[in-house]
This record gives C-alpha cells, sequence and structure tokens, in this order.
C-alpha cells in the first residue's frame, strides 16, 4: 500500500515536473487567424531598430494582410501571386513571386507558421520542433532548388501558436516579428475583420 | 556566220560552266528569305535603313524552351541544348541565365547616378509638391518584413529612389522567373527553361540552316534519351528560312521532274526518236547554265523564286528546240542548217520580245525579280544561240518520214479561226469570253496581303505561339522609330512623344510603350529630376535618417556628370531596351519605340506626322503597301513592254501589222486575271507578274503564227502545241506550290497561256504572209 502511495506521488511529481506539452494550434479548413505584432528590424550599422506595430490577418491559401499602424499606417497584401503595398489607400509598390519566387517561399513559411502547419516546414528544414520551455523552438534553413531566398534562416519560437520569428539575412541584417493576442475565428469573419480595421485607417 | 555564231554559244556555254563552278564551290548560296525579294521602302532613307537594321536584329535570334515535370531536369536539358548551339558553331552564347552580373553591372554603373533617375510617376509626385508619398513609401518598402532592400542599400539611398526607378523602369510583362540563373515558367506542372541566343550565322543560308537544324535535333534526340520526357519548343527565322528552303527544293525538284518527264514523253511521242530528247535537254541544260551563270555573277546569290523559276525555264527554252525539230517533218528539207534558217525569223523576234520583256521586268525594283528576269533571258539566250548554232551541227538525221497525222491534228485550231464552216462557234467563243471577261472584271479583288507571302508552315507557327502563351511575349505590330542628330536629340524627341503616348494610353487608345528614354533620361531631363529632388527631397534627408536610425554624412554624393547611353554597352542595357537601338552612325541616331495594344492606329499616325524625325511603322502595313504600289507599277511596266514591242515589231509588220500580231497576246493578258477571279483568286503582285511571262511567251505563240505560212504553217502550230503543253507543265504546275506567291505565278501562267495559244492563230494574215526571212 505504502509502496502504491509513493509510487503515485512520484508519478503526480514527475507530472507537475515535466507537464505533458500540448502540440500548437493548427487552422482547421475555413478557419484564419488574426491578432497583433510587433516588428523590429535591425539594420547592420544603424543606431537603433526601425521598429513597427499592427495587425495581421490570414486567410489561408488566400492572402496574408500585414497592418502596419505605428509609426504610421500602411497596408501590405500578400496572396498567391505577390504582394501590394498600400498607403493611404493608394497603390506603392507590388512584387510580383513570378520575378522573386524567393519571396514565395518566404510567404508561404508565414502561413505555414502563423496557421500552425508545421509539416512542411519540418519537412523542408529537415529538423522536427524542438520543445523549449513549455512551448517549441525550429531553426528552418531550407535548401530550396536554385531560388534565391531572401533570408539565411528563419528562428521560430512556438507555444499554441506561433510567438516569435527571427529573420536573419546573409548580411547580418534581422528582424524579429512577435506575435499577440491570436484569435481564430471563420475565414469569413477574419476578413470582415480586415475589412473594417481597414476603414479605420486616417 | 553559223560556224561564228557556234563559237559564241561554245564560249559563253564554257564561260557559264567555269561560273557556277567558281560560285558553287561552297554550296549553292541558296537566299530563302522571300522578304528580301521586296524593294527597299519607299519611305525616308533613315527609315528604310532603320526597318532593314531592324529586320537583321530581329532575325539573327533563336530561342527555344526546354520543358521537363522536374525543374532540374529542365534546367539541366537546357543547359545542355545551350552549350551544344554555342559548341555546334550556331549561337554565339547562349543566354539561358538571367544576366545576374549584367544586372549587378547596371546597378554600378546607375547607382551614383540615382538622384538623376526619376520615373514619369515619380516625377509627377514631385513635381506637385507630394514628396511626402515617396518618402513614405520608402519607409514602408524599408519596414516590409518581405523588404528588398537590405542595410547597405537603405543608407546609401534612405528614399529608395534607385529600386523604386528600376521597377517602374523595367517594369517587364514576361511570365518567365529567374530561378537557379535560368529563366523559367511553370506551366500545368511542367517547368520550362529558356535557351536563347544570338546566331553564329546568317539565317537564310541554307547551308547555316541545315547545320542549325542538325545540331538542334540531333541535341534534342539525346536530351531525350538522357532525361526522358523533355519537351523542347522552338522558334526563330533559321527554322522558317529551312522549312522555306526543304519545301521550294521539294516544289522545285517535283515541278521540274514532272516537266522532265512531260518532255520526255512528249518528244518520244510526236518524234519517235532519240535524237531530239537528247538536243532538248542540251537546250535546257544550256539555257538554266546560262541563267545560274549570271544570275550568281551579278547577283551572287540566288533567290529562292529565281531557283524555282528556274525549273519553270525548262519549259520555255525547250520551246525553240520544238521549233527546230518540226522542221524535220517538212519532208523535202533535208540540211539542218536549213532547217534552222528556217525558224530564225521567228525564234528571233519571238526571244527579242521575250528579252525586252524581262528587261522591263529588271525595272522593277524588286531584288528577287531581277534575278528572275536576267535568269530567264541570259537563259533564253542561250538556248537561242544552241538551237541556232550547235543544234544543225549536232543534227544529222533526215527529215521524219512519219507526224501527218500530228500536224493535221494542230491545225484545227487554226482552221477554227480561219474557215468560214467555223464562223459560227468562233462569234460564240469570242462573246463567251468576252462576256466572262467582264463579268469577270467586276468580281476581281485586289489583296495586297504580305501575309499572303509564305505560307507558313502550322507546326513552327503553333510553336511560336506556344513560346509566346508561355514565355508571355507580346505581339507587337507598331512602333515608332526616332531620330536626331545625337542621342541626346533622340532622347528629349521620345520624351516629348511619350506625354502624347501616356494620354493615349491613359484613353485605352494603345495598352503601353516602352522607350529608351524610360530607362536612360536625356541629359536636360536628369538635370530637372535632379533639380526637383534637391528642392523637394534633400531638406527632409535629415528627418528620414532620424525616423530609420541612420546616422553619419549624408548618403547622396552628385555624380560626375549625367547618366549617358553610351556608358551602358548593349551588353548592360536590359534586353527590352537594347532591341529599341536600331542604329547610330555620326549625325544620325535612331531609337525604336515599341507599342503594345494597339487600339487606335489613326491616333499613331497623327503623333507620326507632327515631326518629320518620327516615323510609325507597321511592318505588315509597310510591306502591303509597298507591294500594292508595285503591283500598279507591273502593270504599267506591262503597258511599256507592250509599247517597246509594238515599236520593235512596227519595223516589219507596221504598225496595225504589229497590233494584230500583238493581240492574242494582249487578249491573254487581259482575260487571264478577269476568268480567274471568277475562281475566287484574288489580283495580287504576283498575279501581275506573271502576265508579264503570258506576254513574252504568248508573243512567241503569235509571232511563230504570222511568221509561217502555207506548208509551214503546219509545223508551227504543231511547234506550239508542244511548246503550250510544256509551257504547262512546267508553269501550270506551280499553280500546286504551298507557297502562295508561287501558286499566283503558276495558276495565271496556266489560264493566261492556254489563251495566248488559242488566240495565237488569229495573228496569222493569209493575205499577206510573211516570206522575206528575217
Amino acid at each position: 500500500m505504502l509502496r502504491t502511495i509513493r509510487l503515485l506521488i512520484i508519478i503526480v511529481m514527475a507530472a507537475a515536473i515535466f507537464p505533458a506539452q500540448a502540440a500548437p494550434v493548427a487552422l482547421k479548413e475555413g478557419e484564419g487567424l488574426m491578432g497583433r505584432f510587433q516588428q523590429a528590424r535591425y539594420l547592420r550599422g544603424f543606431d537603433k531598430p526601425i521598429l513597427s506595430e499592427g495587425a495581421f490577418y490570414l486567410l489561408p491559401k488566400s492572402a496574408l494582410i500585414w497592418q502596419t499602424e505605428k509609426p504610421f499606417f500602411s497596408r501590405m497584401v500578400i496572396d498567391e501571386t505577390g504582394l501590394s503595398q498600400a498607403l493611404k489607400g493608394a497603390e506603392v509598390t507590388r512584387l510580383s513571386f513570378k520575378q522573386f519566387p524567393g519571396f514565395k517561399l518566404l510567404r508561404d513559411t508565414f502561413e505555414n507558421s502563423l496557421g500552425g502547419n508545421w509539416a512542411p516546414l519540418e519537412e523542408m528544414a529537415g529538423a522536427k520542433l524542438l520543445p523549449v520551455d513549455g512551448g517549441y523552438t525550429l531553426r528552418f534553413a531550407p535548401k530550396a532548388s536554385g531560388l534565391n531566398l531572401p533570408f539565411a534562416y528563419l528562428n521560430f519560437e512556438i507555444d499554441d501558436f506561433l510567438k516569435t520569428v527571427e529573420i536573419v539575412k546573409s548580411n547580418g541584417d534581422r528582424d524579429v516579428i512577435t506575435f499577440s493576442d491570436q484569435r481564430v475565428a471563420s475565414a469569413e469573419d477574419i476578413n470582415q475583420a480586415a475589412q473594417t480595421n481597414r476603414e479605420k485607417q486616417p | 556566220m553559223s560556224r561564228v555564231g557556234l563559237w559564241v554559244y561554245v564560249s559563253l556555254l564554257c564561260a557559264a560552266i567555269a561560273v557556277i563552278g567558281w560560285r558553287l564551290q561552297d554550296g549553292l548560296p541558296l537566299d530563302t528569305n522571300i522578304v528580301a525579294m521586296l524593294p527597299q521602302s519607299d519611305r525616308a532613307e533613315w527609315v528604310a535603313r532603320a526597318e532593314a537594321a531592324e529586320r537583321t536584329q530581329g532575325t539573327d535570334q533563336l530561342i527555344a524552351l526546354v520543358g521537363h515535370a522536374d525543374f532540374e531536369t529542365a534546367r539541366a536539358a537546357a543547359l545542355e541544348l545551350g552549350q551544344a548551339l554555342v559548341d555546334g558553331g550556331i549561337l554565339k552564347s547562349a543566354q539561358s541565365d538571367t544576366g545576374l552580373s549584367t544586372l549587378k553591372h547596371l546597378n554600378e554603373i546607375l547607382f551614383p547616378h540615382r538622384t538623376e533617375l526619376l520615373s514619369e510617376g515619380d516625377r509627377r509626385l514631385l513635381a506637385t509638391g507630394q514628396e511626402q508619398v515617396l518618402i513614405d513609401r520608402a519607409l514602408v518598402q524599408i519596414l516590409s518584413p518581405l523588404s528588398l532592400a537590405d542595410a547597405e542599400l537603405i543608407r546609401r539611398d534612405p528614399f529608395l529612389l534607385l529600386p523604386n526607378y528600376l521597377s517602374a523602369s523595367t517594369e517587364n510583362r514576361s511570365k518567365l522567373l529567374s530561378r537557379a540563373n535560368v529563366l523559367a515558367v511553370e506551366e500545368k506542372g511542367k517547368w520550362y527553361v529558356l535557351v536563347r541566343g544570338k546566331l553564329v550565322g546568317n539565317p537564310f543560308d541554307k547551308g547555316f540552316q541545315t547545320r542549325t537544324l542538325q545540331v538542334f535535333e540531333d541535341t534534342a534526340r539525346k536530351l531525350g534519351k538522357s532525361h526522358g520526357d523533355i519537351t523542347i519548343l522552338k522558334t526563330g527565322a533559321v527554322f522558317y528560312g529551312e522549312h522555306a528552303y526543304r519545301q521550294a527544293e521539294n516544289e522545285a525538284g517535283f515541278i521540274g521532274m514532272i516537266s522532265l518527264i512531260g518532255i520526255i514523253v512528249l518528244n518520244f511521242f510526236v518524234f519517235r526518236s532519240f535524237q531530239p530528247l537528247a538536243l532538248s535537254l542540251l537546250a535546257i541544260a544550256s539555257g538554266i547554265a546560262g541563267g545560274l551563270a549570271v544570275t550568281l555573277l551579278f547577283f551572287g546569290t540566288l533567290q529562292l523564286l529565281a531557283l524555282v523559276f528556274g525549273a519553270g525555264l525548262i519549259g520555255i527554252s525547250v520551246d525553240y528546240a520544238f521549233h527546230y525539230f518540226c522542221e524535220r517533218f517538212k519532208k523535202e528539207n533535208s540540211v539542218p542548217a536549213a532547217r534552222a534558217r528556217a525558224i530564225r525569223s521567228g525564234l528571233t523576234l519571238g526571244l527579242v520580245s521575250s528579252v525586252l520583256g524581262f528587261i522591263t521586268l529588271a525595272l522593277t525594283p524588286f531584288p528577287g525579280l531581277q534575278q528572275i528576269a536576267l535568269f530567264s533571258a541570259s537563259g533564253l539566250t542561250l538556248a537561242y544561240l544552241t538551237v541556232l548554232y550547235a543544234f544543225p551541227y549536232l543534227d544529222r538525221a533526215k527529215p521524219f518520214t512519219h507526224g501527218d497525222k500530228f500536224l493535221a491534228f494542230s491545225m484545227l485550231l487554226h482552221h477554227f479561226w480561219w474557215r468560214p464552216e467555223h464562223r459560227k462557234w468562233r462569234y460564240l467563243l469570242v462573246s463567251l469570253l468576252v462576256l466572262a471577261g467582264l463579268f469577270g472584271a467586276t468580281r476581281i479583288v485586289v489583296d495586297d496581303d504580305v501575309r499572303r507571302l509564305q505560307s507558313l508552315p502550322q507546326a513552327l507557327q503553333a510553336e511560336e505561339q506556344a513560346i509566346r502563351l508561355l514565355a508571355g511575349i507580346e505581339n507587337q505590330t507598331h512602333r515608332f522609330f526616332v531620330r536626331g542628330s545625337n542621342t541626346e536629340e533622340v532622347l528629349q524627341t521620345e520624351e516629348a512623344l511619350a506625354i502624347d503616348l501616356a494620354a493615349l494610353r491613359a484613353s485605352g487608345k494603345i495598352g503601353n510603350y516602352r522607350m529608351i528614354s524610360q530607362f536612360v533620361p536625356s541629359r536636360v531631363r536628369q538635370l530637372e529630376n535632379q533639380k526637383l529632388i534637391d528642392e523637394t527631397l534633400m531638406p527632409k534627408l535629415d528627418e528620414q535618417m532620424a525616423v530609420i536610425g541612420l546616422s553619419g554624412a549624408p548618403p547622396y554624393h552628385r555624380a560626375d556628370g549625367v547618366l549617358t547611353l553610351d556608358q551602358l554597352s548593349a551588353a548592360a542595357l536590359p534586353g527590352l531596351f537594347s532591341q529599341l537601338r536600331i542604329y547610330t552612325t555620326p549625325g544620325i541616331v535612331v531609337h525604336a519605340v515599341t507599342l503594345s495594344g494597339v487600339n487606335d492606329r489613326t491616333a499613331l499616325s497623327a503623333l507620326a506626322e507632327k515631326s518629320e524625325n518620327i516615323a510609325l511603322i507597321s511592318q505588315a502595313d509597310s510591306l502591303s503597301k509597298t507591294f500594292g504600289a508595285y503591283r500598279l507599277r507591273a502593270l504599267i511596266m506591262l503597258a511599256i513592254a507592250y509599247c517597246v514591242v509594238w515599236v520593235f515589231l512596227s519595223l516589219r509588220y507596221g504598225i496595225f501589222g504589229s497590233i494584230k500580231v500583238m493581240m492574242p497576246s494582249m487578249s491573254a493578258v487581259l482575260l487571264a486575271p478577269c476568268l480567274l477571279a471568277l475562281t475566287g483568286e484574288p489580283f495580287t503582285f504576283f498575279n501581275a507578274m506573271s502576265l508579264m511571262l503570258i506576254f513574252a511567251i504568248g508573243l512567241d505563240y503569235a509571232l511563230f503564227n504570222r511568221e509561217s505560212s502555207g506548208e509551214r504553217q503546219r509545223r508551227a502550230m504543231l511547234a506550239n502545241g508542244l511548246s503550250t503543253i510544256s509551257t504547262l507543265l512546267a508553269f501550270g504546275l506551280l499553280s500546286l506550290s504551298e507557297t502562295f506567291a508561287i501558286h499566283a505565278f503558276g495558276i495565271t501562267i496556266l489560264v493566261g497561256i492556254t489563251l495566248a495559244y488559242v488566240l495565237a492563230p488569229l495573228a496569222s494574215d493569209l493575205d499577206h504572209p510573211m516570206t522575206e526571212p528575217l
């Protein structure tokens, strides 16, 4: 009896010390994700990082809307074909993935990591998510055939959702993007929220 | 005289053989470029020169797409193909890569001038005080997680002026994307990798064409074996030229063979002897040798159409032999020299008339038709000398003892026109011809569309279309040439033109335009840009640097002088722009401005009319217009030829007598296009040119009718009949050609020569026969 009680205590203590790690949330079919981001851009030789923050809206297989609100309002829509940046409602940049296929990989990586679809990223990275402090990490350095990638490697930190991504460039520049307030909703609701928020721009 | 004639003939023949041997040492210099037959454009000299330069620029390219489901396989195969084409001496260099080193080089040249280079949109923003848009745009681009700008670029160009200029000025609608140092496109699960390059040789040289196709096909076979299911799409003038040559060779071979077989059968059937055939072949060979030698001597190369007509010449040169051998049906005439004498008048008059006709043809400024004229005139002259001066020495045969039935049969046509009992039928035939002619005249449709010139092979066209669709290459039908005395002047003219073109684009009259000044602005424009940036952006530089955390000395240093086009070699200019530099000579610089999506040609014409330094070019329209002009000129030449021959023949037959002799030929020339119109055949430049041959051959028939009388009439009619059959075999068969120009010749001659033969007896004058030889 005493032996059984001891065993139970050990099990309870082990469970307390090594809690079972929950897998990151993965979006289901028809679902989207929205939340906030903070980005710090560290440029080699610059005095300070360039900071920005805003909201993001992920509509899987459709678009990633990146709405910067600080230091000023701008909106970037990244879809399957390329990205378009608009300022005060007017498009200022358009970049086609046909011309820069390496950016397409970065876009797909954003969509998969934000949406919790880690399997393809693990496959490309040739590594599994590594459990760390109740979450996971992944160093992503794909060997993409012939593509000129806009980064050297990515570092992901994940809890329920993607928490931070560090984009490290080959010249030493790096971007650190931290995500918060993630919320899963139907793609329709996410799209509606993105449209509503768009109208808030000054 | 006949001995002198023989020596002249032998000397000319030997000279012809020597010339042919000399010129054909490196193979037959056959030019398959049917457009090269055209005269120089009748536009301003600088425009004509620019068109020629551009034509060369466009035809010396080879483009291929190598397709496979796996990108790496497609890429490897494309690189192998490119290398094989370079190693095989076909391409100077295979440009399968994206020219990354070129882009880097380009950036290095442009970077010091970044404050002088502004896109049209950015200029407008700065000029209207909206510089903040450019500043915010730079910030947006810097902040983007998917940014192209790195620390180095941002430090040296915090407003990101150069990347935005490059992105606006090199906007590319191509679907090809840069991947692993090649340009590729993915379509329906298959990757296509581009291979392109400049040809080492002349795309219209037969030897080079054959070598190109051989290297291409050998490599494609090897790639198929080593990489499996490889798709290779190819296009380029060299492939079209090769196909045209093969088609012409096959047609010439086929037509020549049928013609020869026909002549052999005719000879045996009518003459029942080997000798006439052998001597006819000598006349044919001499004619072709003469024509070929003179053409090669004067032109250096032989045009495709001249070769095909060389086969046709057989039909005419053998006519002379027929007239000679028909004299052997005169049973009491056993001396060969007398046979030659008997036909000399008709033959000489016929030759002189034909040569006059061909000389008139040679006056047209079409190089290819000049070749045909020279080929025919010189060939016929040698054939004439063969018959009159060589035949009597080689012909030792006695008169034929057979032939009465042929002679009697050949006179049926003559009787039809001259015997009173056929009067009713004569009237009926003439009435029918006049009615059909009049009705046909109302149905004549003139067609000068140059696209009919060459019947392009469907398979090659389909490959070209597939490449266009896959690569997203637009078919540009119109463009401007802009001229100036130096590059600066041309760039300024382009910039002035751009204002009007931008308005046309905004109103949807054109889709887009591309000009060199969009990439390298004029010196004046660059100084204006510099001033605008100095006044609007530079005062906000410190603020911008503070926002992005950049300290130190201001990054924009003024370059020494403005950017010039000469700083950019052709290799450094993006491909889209390098093709727009048409030619540069001291005193004249010409650039092209390409236009796409043209919906309103009139608006463009109005722009061209504004300045004599701007010309609107539409390749197809321009060539079609030229064809129309020369069709008219050909008809005028024909009228002149009749006048010249009228004067010549009047010396022998008098003013009215010569008109009577010319009447059958003239009627055939007038009626042929009308009757053809009834069958739906259009009337083109080539139909007009073939009327010239009907004129010459038809005159021969009429002249032999006029020069013969009594018993000799029968022999002349038989010879005319045999000539008609052989001419129809030689020329009429051309109507089967798939090349429209050749078909048009053939079908017109088929109808015209038949009419000329049928009407020829009308030239006879039974009351006043020609008894005096020439």
